[in-house]
């Protein structure tokens, strides 16, 4: 007679719960990106750093 | 391989200074952040964009780097191991996206990098137009805390990596 395989345990609750929570941050900070045009990173992506840092916006 | 008593007490003195002095870090770094975002004073605009830079680059950074390594050899070094128990691995993925994706080489230092550049040789007007940076830093204070709470919690959990590891431990030797 086999000995049953013993099968792994299933993820703690916690794990999923800190899975959406980074989940729902991640999709907070990228829609704030989306709705403020990028933040910081927008402005530097539309070029508004560039324009300052040779003097384009004189 | 695991370490010695000493050894392992000295690795995590170098954890923990490193990865609190990284949330010390950033909290400065939000504290600058706040004076373009709230002051109409050019001049400490312009300052707290260069310290901004320089607290990123050389305190930020290097704290980062040093916890996320310290981390990964203080792991690997005790009983913890690195995938084995689930509140290891998500610190050390949540450690590898805040320092590698997010801080160096993506989002963050090199726009604070052209935008602190900027503020040096700008007028106090464009200095003054300058975007504000508060979200990230308060972003990333809320992912170290949450780090942080996690290592001290230590939930239990073993991923499946960590069940066959105690499952081969466990087996009796024939």
């Amino acid at each position: 007679m086999t000995e049953p395989t013993p099968t792994p345990p299933p993820r703690p609750r916690w794990v999923w719960v800190i899975v959406i929570v980074i989940v729902v941050a991640a999709a907070t900070v990228g829609i704030v990106h989306l709705v403020t045009g990028g933040g910081m990173a927008g402005m530097h992506g539309m070029g508004m750093v560039t324009m300052y840092s040779t003097g384009g916006a004189q | 391989m695991r370490f010695s008593p000493s050894i392992r007490r000295g690795v995590l003195a170098v954890h923990l200074t490193a990865s609190v002095g990284w949330i010390g870090a950033v909290l400065a770094y939000a504290a600058l952040a706040l004076v373009p975002a709230a002051s109409r004073d050019a001049e400490s605009a312009r300052a707290a964009w260069i310290g901004m830079d320089l607290i990123g680059w050389w305190v930020i950074v290097p704290l980062a780097a040093a916890s996320l390594l310290s981390g990964i050899v203080l792991s690997l070094g005790t009983k913890w191991g690195l995938l084995r128990h689930y509140w290891v691995a998500i610190s050390f993925f949540a450690t590898i996206v805040l320092t590698i994706v997010l801080i160096v080489l993506i989002v963050h230092m090199p726009t604070v990098d052209r935008l602190a550049q900027t503020a040096r040789d700008a007028s106090l007007d464009e200095v003054l137009a300058l975007p504000a940076d508060l979200l990230h830093p308060l972003v990333g204070l809320a992912a170290l805390l949450g780090i942080l709470v996690l290592n001290i919690i230590k939930p239990r959990g073993l991923t499946r990596r960590g069940w066959r590891a105690a499952q081969r431990a466990a087996a009796p030797v024939r």
